[in-house]
């Protein structure tokens, strides 16, 4: 149950009481959504409120790194300098980092964490295998942001760790990676690809006479015998790990959906295609029941509430256009002046109609999502966001007006 | 034509074309076939592939061991997409197929598969499909990229980005780009000028309202011709598009592309 702060809306004490209680927020929706935007405003403004935010981006893309101000991000977290923020009159309480994801560092770290030994270590790493799945391929990668993300959260480096995500095709993924990996790390799929090669035997009459022999011999025709070789080595290798990397899988699986410590936010714009899509990750975060229920729908038209004059059925009435013909009588022609008010009154009457087309839209949501749920709107903004300044701007819409220190 | 979606989990083709998404390729609207490649349909057509005879493949997929490793196997399922995409490119049924692939990351992922297969499986049935993949999407008579990006700063950085690690990675050939979403110029220069003086006066709330709206627009389309100049300085001018902004249902949305492309969309 959230607090209600004085002045705000529900959706804005709502999402300050996130920010301030939880420990993992998780930005998701579609392409071009404002995702990173999103998350990396939700990051300033934790900071400003006094915690110790890290904002990590698993896109290869360095928008994050863009919008911060700062050149690129590394696997390692970076100190979002108090200027950036003083710059802007707001004063930190707390501090903020930010860090893209790397996935071939992030796994190799994990590797040397959890290796017994150097030779157990140098032999996983040279493993053909091993290396195909610490690349950049994206199960990996996805497994490797969840890996990052429960490292982050028990580092005690953090009070909140924001996460802004791929888009929804492999923001599902993400939600899938730690599973899929314990599955891949199953037990019995290990036990069954090391079978054939106990005793030193390889493919000899052992294997032809078990169970499933037959099975494998195909898996060598499509993946070729080496293959399964080299499966078994890394098996081999991994076996001793094996244990604490299921509990590590299983330990981020259920930091995801605890409702205690984290929140997923669906980001999207009104248009349908976003929408739909939101609707769809909602669902998919209520079968895998992690923490959802927060939707912020970015982009949406201002002049929604305008009302037409119920004698004229326009925006415009006769005494506005006056003032137009009077203010800009010295800049142009009668003529001109009348073409340009006619164009403007026509963009007009689109903006207003795409802004109840928004409300629309936005209702819908509402319904869709019940009454659990909440939805947050941030407006077409007059400017393009990509620095400091735009994301404390959608901060003002998303958590009420900031505290200024000048 | 066949427009494919990649193991899309709410895929969009019936949103625009009606009907249920299908593995299959079927007939969308005339001339223009659509289909969804999800993993397990593309593993089976995969295996199939590689095992001709089809009572083998069922056994080898349906046992459960094997099921759970090849959907987690990493690469598993990059490889068998592009595969699967690589096969119907050679289907006389098709002159054109268009791919929607998934974001920029994610897209250099998929294309750097072949190569790490190849090193994965040093020879093998695996080894082969992956050169095989390699070469034919490698072929700038078979197939192009064509990158989709919006307006803004942060887009279009990203675009440029992707442009150049593809570039660094040699597959696919690279063409254009289609920038979405690009306003309209709804204003004459002359327009601007009054625009400007409006917004500077004091207007009663309605007129000051329509002008905030004609200023944000302005400033959009300032945006996006400036992004514009910075894709035609990356990528030429050449099999380089625009899209207007087109609000709307899905279906409101397929009727006004349909008239963008001359394509009869049911």
């Amino acid at each position: 149950m959230s607090t209600k702060h004085q002045g705000l809306t529900e959706a804005q004490s709502v999402l300050k009481d996130v920010i301030r209680n939880r420990g993992l927020l998780i930005c998701v929706g579609s392409g071009g959504v404002g995702k990173t935007t999103t998350a990396a405003s939700i990051g300033i403004q934790a900071a400003i409120e006094g915690r110790r935010v890290c904002v990590v981006t698993i896109d290869p893309a360095r928008r994050l790194a863009n919008s911060l101000g700062l050149e690129a991000l590394g696997n390692d977290e970076r100190q979002i300098p108090l200027s950036k923020f003083t710059e802007f009159g707001v004063e930190p309480k707390g501090t903020l980092h930010a860090m893209m994801l790397d996935t071939q560092t992030t796994f190799n770290e994990l590797i040397r964490d959890v290796s017994p030994d150097d030779e157990t270590r140098e032999r996983i790493l040279k493993n053909r295998v091993y290396m195909h799945l610490s690349d950049t391929l994206s199960a990996s990668h996805d497994y490797m942001a969840s890996e990052k993300l429960y490292d982050l959260h028990n580092s005690g480096r953090y009070d909140l760790v924001v996460l802004d995500t791929p888009p929804m095709k492999n923001a599902i993924d993400f939600l899938e990676a730690s599973g899929r990996l314990s599955r891949f790390l199953d037990d019995r799929i290990v036990g069954w690809f090391l079978k054939p090669h106990e005793g030193e035997r390889r493919f000899g009459l052992s294997l032809l006479q078990a169970p499933g022999a037959l099975v494998y011999k195909l898996l060598g025709n499509v993946f070729g015998s080496d293959f399964l070789d080299e499966i078994a080595e890394f098996f081999l290798a991994f076996k001793d790990l094996l244990a604490g990397f299921k509990d590590r899988a299983d330990a981020v699986s259920a930091l995801l959906r605890d409702p205690a410590l984290t929140k997923f936010v669906i980001v999207c714009t009104p248009q349908s295609t976003s929408m739909e899509e939101a609707r769809y990750f909602h669902r998919q975060l209520e079968e895998r029941r992690m923490p959802g229920g927060y939707f912020i729908v970015n982009c949406v038209g201002r002049y929604g509430s305008c009302k037409r004059d119920p004698e004229t059925n326009h925006y415009l009435v006769e005494s506005d256009r006056a003032f137009m013909r009077t203010e800009l009588t010295d800049h142009a022609s009668p003529k001109k002046i009348r073409t340009f008010t006619q164009r403007l009154e026509a963009h007009f009457d689109r903006s207003v109609a795409m802004a109840r087309d928004d409300e629309h839209a936005i209702a819908g949501l509402r319904g869709f999502a019940g009454s659990r749920a909440v939805v947050a709107t941030i407006p077409r903004m007059p400017e393009d966001i990509y620095d400091f300044d735009g994301l404390l701007a959608i901060d003002r819409h998303l958590f009420g007006d900031l505290e200024l220190t000048a | 034509m066949l427009v494919l979606e990649i193991d899309a989990p709410r895929p969009n083709l019936p949103s625009y074309f009606g009907g249920e998404s299908t593995y299959q390729p079927r007939v969308l609207a005339p001339r223009i076939d659509g289909a969804n490649l999800d993993f397990d349909n593309c593993l089976q057509s995969y295996v199939e592939s590689v095992v001709p005879v089809k009572r083998v493949v069922g056994v080898v997929l349906r046992n459960k061991v094997v099921k759970i490793f090849l959907s987690a196997t990493p690469g598993a399922r990059e490889l068998v997409l592009l595969s699967r995409i690589w096969e119907h490119s050679f289907d006389p049924r098709w002159d054109h197929i268009v791919v929607d692939l998934p974001a920029s990351g994610h897209a250099v992922a998929l294309f750097k598969c072949p190569s790490l297969a190849q090193k994965t499986f040093a020879r093998g049935p695996v080894f082969t499909r992956a050169g095989e993949v390699k070469e034919r999407f490698s072929d700038p008579a078979v197939a192009t990229l064509l990158f989709a990006s919006l307006p803004g700063e942060m887009p279009i950085n990203e675009t440029i980005e992707t442009r150049s690690q593809l570039l660094a990675l040699g597959l696919p050939p690279l063409g254009g780009f289609l920038l979405n979403r690009y306003p309209d110029e709804v204003f004459t220069d002359k327009d601007n000028e009054l625009l400007d003086a409006l917004v500077e006066s004091e207007a009663p709330p309605m007129v000051a309202q329509a002008a905030e709206a004609a200023w944000v627009v302005r400033r959009e389309q300032h945006i996006a011709s400036e992004g514009l100049e910075r894709l035609y300085d990356e990528f030429g001018r050449e099999e380089s598009f625009t899209l207007p902004v087109v609000p709307g249902t899905h279906d409101q949305v397929a009727e006004s592309f349909s008239l963008v492309f001359g394509v009869f969309v049911a």
